[in-house]
């Protein structure tokens, strides 16, 4: 078996691997909480319990990523990889996604289907279905000020508050997004069957964790979500909820979310398709305004 | 007299929302809200409960004749017992 080489940062978490791990934070060196590392055959693994594109373990799951590669996951700490016949010699984005995600949760973590922006030392998440805007909107954000935390995936942590950690700090824009936000590197997304680009902000958060002070939901017109409907709200956008609700610790996970959700304020804001608003800097100043209503005194 | 023993199920989890309870389904991912006299209820039915008792409990409480909350707490637990919420001790 190979050694890990390549250290990186992302969702709180140090990360060691045989093969470059681009989409997250380089680190320095030290002791890893998750080790990936190549296997040249899928270990023999108890009591399958089959599920989507994969199954669940008592001592973690697997994935198949469809002819590229097998994970496997033991214990919230160790992945292995086996290459299939459409291996391409780097990691496929579903490590750095699904993957990290299901990981991160069977570590009691919290995932969720949004995108995040720091003002102040305190994070916002953007949610809402796909397609909505949510990157979009996040590029603007970043363009009026705020600083990038997180893209389409954030993994908070419940303890005596919600917080969050930066997550990828690559972002996955439209191409007629790409030009609109100051980036370190820009390229198209290898394998993106939507012709989206991969983009580096330079504005990203400094902060290794902070306080998610509320969340910003992409929906049609309505009437105020009221503190009693915010633990459904959070629920709704629980990154891949089929694999969560199978993994043994659910229910510590959903007592997390009703505990910490009803005190988490969210106010709508009109997705892409419903946005009276064309102009983005313009959208990104009004959701600029809804962030700062948001705000506990 | 009906001495049914009544508990809360394994299925629901709960927390408090200013004065009412939300509950969501750990099986179903479904959620509904206890206004705060159910809300009550359901910390009484914490250990197995009688009808009885919780009547008791809440007629003391609440502004309410007992015959009429020993109606409502037998509709209430009816709902309860189909919504998953609670089982037979």
């Amino acid at each position: 078996m190979a050694v890990p080489l390549h250290r990186a940062a992302a969702f709180g978490l140090h990360w060691l691997s045989d093969l470059p791990l681009t989409p997250f934070e380089p680190a320095p060196p030290g002791a890893g909480d998750v080790t990936i590392l190549r296997t040249d055959h899928l270990a023999d693994r108890p009591s399958p319990r089959p599920l989507n594109n994969g199954q669940i373990h008592p001592d973690g799951f697997r994935l198949h990523w469809g002819q590229e590669a097998v994970f496997d996951m033991f214990d919230g700490a160790r992945i292995t990889y086996l290459p299939g016949p459409e291996w391409t010699g780097a990691f496929p984005s579903s490590l750095f996604g699904t993957v990290a995600a299901l990981t991160l949760a069977w570590r009691g973590a919290l995932p969720f289907h949004a995108c995040a922006v720091e003002l102040d030392g305190e994070a916002f998440l953007i949610a809402g279905p796909s397609g909505s805007g949510k990157s979009g909107l996040t590029a603007g954000l970043i363009g009026v000020g705020a600083r990038f935390v997180c893209d389409d995936l954030s993994v908070l942590q419940a303890g005596a508050g919600l917080t969050i950690s930066p997550g990828r700090s690559t972002m996955r824009l439209d191409p007629a997004l790409v030009g609109s936000i100051d980036a370190v590197d820009r390229a198209p997304a290898p394998g993106d069957a939507r012709g989206k680009w991969l983009v580096r902000p330079r504005a990203r958060t400094a902060l290794g964790e902070m306080p998610v002070a509320g969340l910003l939901l992409l929906a049609s017109a309505g009437r105020p979500i009221q503190p009693l409907e915010r633990p459904a709200v959070l629920t709704s956008e629980v990154f891949r909820p089929r694999w969560l609700a199978a993994f043994p610790n659910h229910r510590e996970r959903l007592a997390r979310i009703l505990e910490h959700g009803r005190g988490l304020p969210i106010a709508r804001f009109p997705s892409i398709g419903e946005a009276t608003v064309t102009d983005p800097s313009q959208r990104a100043r009004d959701a600029l305004t809804a962030l700062a209503g948001m705000r506990r005194p | 007299m009906n001495e049914t023993l009544w508990r809360r199920s394994d299925e629901w989890i709960g927390a408090t929302v200013e004065d009412a309870l939300v509950m969501i389904s750990v099986e179903r991912g479904t959620y509904l809200h206890l206004n705060p006299t159910a809300a009550v209820a359901w910390d009484i039915l914490e250990s197995p409960v009688s009808a009885a008792r919780i009547t008791e409990h809440l007629s003391s409480r609440f502004a309410v004749t007992p015959e009429h909350c020993a109606q409502s707490v037998a509709t209430m637990l009816r709902r309860f017992e189909e919504c998953g919420l609670i089982v037979a001790s």
